[in-house]
This record gives C-alpha cells, structure tokens and sequence, in this order.
C-alpha cells in the first residue's frame, strides 16, 4: 500500500498539495484549484508510470514478468500507447492551454476536454503499472 | 486529404486543443480494447 501511495497517488496530488500552501500566503488574485491539472498536466505523471512500467517488465532478472507470461508483450503495448498518448495531451495542453473557467456557450465537459481525457489516460497507466508491478496477470498467463 | 484534416483542426488553439484531447481519449479507449482482447486471446 506504501508503493502504491509513494509511487502514484503522491506524484499526481503534490501540485493540488503545493497549491494549497500557496494559498496560505496572501494572493495577487484567485487561485482557482483546477490549474495545476487543466490542461492535461497528470498526464506528464501518466509518462512516468508507462516508462517505470516498461522498465520492471523488461528489465532483466528485476520484477519483470517478460520470461514467466507469453502475453506480456499486450501489457507492454498498452504502457507504450499509454506513453505516446500522455505525450501527446501534455503537449498539446502546454502549447494550446484553456482558460480556467468556461466561456459563456461552451460546455464545461468540451471545454475542460483535455483535462477529462487525461485522468482517464492516467488511471488506465496507473492500472497497467499496477499490473506489472504487483504481477496482477501473471498468474492467469 | 488527411493534411487537410489535420490542418482544418489546428486552426485555432482551442479546436486544437479539444481536438488532440478527443484523439487521445478515442486512442486510449482503442489501444484498452485491442490490448484486454490481445491478451485473452495469448493467455
């Protein structure tokens, strides 16, 4: 449970944490909460978990289960799309960034499209890494 | 044809940008399924 803590609940609530410090201090204007993450920021967590994932599965004699389960390699392929989608979101949300609150006429769910998008790509990383690290499917193999 | 789509959906930043974020989302979806059943299938 500590790993799971350290390793991926920590890296995506740290800028939500640092955000809240800074809100203790006075502020030249609001700080809304969505900011850290709008504009698809968890995916750049998202980046790191795929890489660490690939790393345990095919690093030789680690916690990889690349001798011990034929069908690894699906795993491995969902960490690599995983890995060229986050890539992608995170640059396209830094090159193209939203404002922190919806337009009058356009939806929040359109608006904030990125930010939805990327949560959705960060737990089906986190998921995968799970999976690896704990062998969830080796035993199904 | 696609370079034209392409171009078409960076025309403006915010059309890029939801645009990037539904390719992603699609993506995603599409790479969970194909995986889940590639792996049933080599199990």
């Amino acid at each position: 449970m500590g790993w799971f803590f350290i390793t991926i609940l920590l890296p995506l609530v740290a800028p939500l944490l640092a955000l809240l410090v800074f809100k203790l201090f006075p502020q030249v204007g609001p700080v809304p909460l969505i900011a850290p993450f709008k504009d698809g920021q968890l995916c750049w967590g998202a980046l790191g978990f795929s890489a660490s994932g690939l790393y345990e599965i095919f690093s030789p004699g680690g916690n990889g289960l690349a001798s011990t389960n034929a069908s690894t390699g699906w795993l491995a392929g969902m960490l690599i799309a995983a890995l060229v989608i986050s890539a992608m979101i995170a640059a396209g949300g830094s090159v193209f960034p939203k404002s922190t609150t919806a337009p009058p006429g356009v939806a929040t769910a359109k608006h904030f499209a990125c930010f939805f998008v990327s949560v959705v790509v960060t737990v089906s990383a986190a998921i995968s890494y799970l999976a690896v690290h704990y062998k969830l499917l080796e035993n199904h193999g | 044809m696609v370079l034209k789509w392409i171009k078409e959906q960076f025309k403006d930043a915010d059309h890029a940008n939801f645009s990037i974020s539904v390719i992603g989302g699609v993506g995603i979806i599409a790479a969970f399924c194909i995986c889940t059943v590639g792996y049933l299938l080599t199990r």
